[in-house]
């Protein structure tokens, strides 16, 4: 790699996290480290709402997501506007003028402190297993790059990240974040320029769209064309817009990890504008990186590519197996190459046919890689005996080996960054909810110095924790859809207490964690239950669960306000 | 952004929030359309 490359990569979050915690300095007490001395412009707090959410795994693995399925992800993010408008229309003003730490606060103002306690350890343990996938990510390009041992990453991304967040509290977690969206959106420009000049001579922009179009990668809107399919397909309009409302209404109306972002704006006002950021920004932002994907699936119909995106590790694998299976593994490898010399002839007859071009053979010999891939996958799973697969490695393996002197050095920094804006949030949010919500509830006569003391007490804690926890997620699955599983078991029940509170004043007192407790037990009973491998039902050629995750929200919501309500009528009734 | 916003001008600004989800979502249909 070129020395400007390095610089790049060493000077840009230096100076991120320096000039971070130069501009926290300031905040020295308790509210100025929890939430920036509620001090914070609405543009500042709308980036680091973006920035929170758009981690490292942002940029790679949905990248990697739109070279496997196209913009299929993009549904998630379809909802966000309109949740959005009713977030600002209730849950922001409350929070913010209530002047609350945490959101659970409220929980205890209007059930009781153990509605309080419970809502805050759900968050904790959503949270706290979503962490750690936070420092997965770029421990991946680390290891590209210099074959770092991915423990090394992890604990230097880790410690970095814990270090200036214990120093700077809030206030740093938001000067970063801003830096990081600036960075980001710099990356993925420059990312997909490179992938279009990538492109062989004679084949264009338009070119390259039409064959992405053939290969079934441009499907931004899928309509379910029945019932089953709206609940078990993960990605359709239905599930869309009646999932997500309730996955965003969650994530950024409970989940403190959001809530405490816009608890540290100036004003109502500004908290509100804060939120309309990602309402605008968002959807255009994750078009942009799964069509960044879509066109690296294009891209590398042109240019050789490995059928396994590990391929040092395959090298290494083969060299230790026995003189048959390598000689099996070879045989795969061979065939492999020559679907693909047949695919870019194909591609290339397509795109001199123009317009009106026949799309089947193009598919059949997508179809004919995509199954010599999937078989060298489970090859190598089965010669590396693990689980782990290699989604999360195509990104990187694209701009390891394509992008220019300086924009790469550009790319990789920015994944360092978004790793590390996104887990300094998380730690100042579990820190700060263990600390208001568990901490001060045993020892209430607390003075506000060792509170402040506590809570950098507890992002070491948490930041120890992601660091551990990030050594087990590999085998999880694509990083992605991990982290938005593990949030959506969650977030429906934690916005369905909120929701009681509001809708149901009869609900009251025990009523809160009751309630709470009934949501979350019927999403894990429709993950572990309903969902379980003998009940999966094929969609699109594939045997899947029956219940998309993006329901998960709508189940545990649900299930809360029906469950309150129905406690709260029964006490009526007695008495 | 000192002096408190005009509930009018929000409840605007609500509205054309709304209207950009929904137009995305028509536009997203209409490339799916096209290109897919």
């Amino acid at each position: 790699m070129h020395w400007l490359d390095w610089v790049l990569i060493v000077a840009l979050p230096v100076y991120v996290v320096a000039d971070s915690v130069r501009r926290a300095s300031q905040h020295k007490d308790l509210e100025g480290f929890l939430l920036a001395g509620r001090s914070v412009r609405w543009w500042a707090v709308g980036m680091s709402v973006m920035a929170t959410q758009a981690s490292a795994i942002t940029m790679i693995s949905i990248a990697s997501h739109g070279y496997e399925h196209g913009l299929r992800w993009l549904h998630v993010y379809l909802a966000l506007p309109f949740a959005m408008v009713i977030l600002c229309t209730t849950v922001v003003p409350w929070f913010t003028r209530a002047r609350v730490f945490t959101a659970y606060e409220y929980l205890e103002r209007r059930f009781n402190a153990p509605t309080r306690v419970l809502a805050s350890i759900l968050f904790l343990i959503s949270r706290g297993i979503a962490v750690g996938t936070s420092l997965y990510a770029p421990s991946i390009v680390l290891n590209l790059v210099l074959g770092t041992p991915q423990w090394l990453a992890i604990l230097l991304m880790g410690g970095v990240s814990a270090a200036y967040t214990i120093f700077g509290g809030n206030a740093a977690v938001i000067f970063t974040d801003v830096k990081q969206m600036v960075v980001m959106f710099l990356g993925i420009g420059c990312s997909l320029w490179a992938v279009i000049a990538g492109l062989p001579e004679g084949v264009g922009f338009h070119d390259a769209m039409a064959l992405a179009g053939a290969s079934n990668r441009l499907e931004a809107i899928h309509l379910p064309p029945d019932v089953g399919e709206a609940f078990a397909d993960r990605y359709n309009l239905v599930a869309a817009m009646v999932g997500g409302v309730f996955l965003f209404l969650g994530y950024f109306g409970a989940d403190q990890s959001q809530v405490q972002r816009y608890l540290a704006s100036k004003s109502v006002d500004h908290a509100k504008a804060s939120l309309l950021v990602s309402a605008f920004l968002k959807v255009p932002m994750q078009f942009a990186i799964l069509l960044l994907g879509a066109l690296i699936y294009v891209f590398y119909m042109f240019t050789p590519a490995p059928p396994v995106f590990r391929a040092g590790d395959m090298e290494r694998v083969a060299a230790a197996a026995t003189a048959e299976e390598r000689a099996a593994w070879n045989t795969l490898l061979q065939d492999y190459r020559a679907a693909a010399d047949r695919r870019r002839e194909i591609a290339l007859a397509f795109v001199g046919d123009g317009e009106g071009a026949d799309p089947a053979p193009l598919q059949q010999a997508n179809e004919r890689v995509g199954e010599l891939r999937d078989a060298a996958l489970a090859t190598w799973q089965r010669l590396a005996q693990t689980k782990e697969k290699d989604g999360d490695f195509i990104f990187p393996h694209f701009f390891l080996a394509n992008l220019p002197i300086g924009i790469l050095g550009l790319v990789i920094a920015a994944i360092f960054i978004a790793a590390m804006s996104s887990l300094d949030a998380q730690l100042n949010s579990l820190a700060t909810s263990s600390v208001m919500d568990l901490y001060v509830k045993v020892k209430p006569q607390a003075p506000p110095d060792e509170i402040l003391r506590m809570s950098r007490w507890a992002t070491l804690f948490w930041g120890a924790f992601a660091t551990v926890s990030a050594f087990y997620v590999a085998e999880l699955g694509q990083m992605i859809e991990v982290v938005n599983v593990i949030g959506s078991m969650f977030y429906g029940s934690l916005f369905g207490v909120f929701l009681l509170g509001w809708l149901c004043p009869a609900a009251r007192t025990h009523d809160g964690w009751i309630a709470l407790a009934s949501g979350f037990a019927a999403t894990a009973f429709t993950e572990f239950v309903v969902n379980a491998e003998p009940n999966h039902v094929l969609v699109d050629g594939k045997l899947v669960p029956p219940v998309g995750f993006l329901w998960y929200n709508v189940i545990g919501c649900v299930g809360v306000v029906v469950v309150g309500n129905v406690l709260a009528l029964l006490r009526r009734s007695r008495s | 952004m000192n002096e408190e916003i005009d509930p009018r001008v929000w409840r605007r600004i609500y509205v054309a929030t709304l209207a950009y989800g929904v137009l995305t979502i028509a536009v997203l249909w209409w490339f799916t359309a096209v290109f897919d």
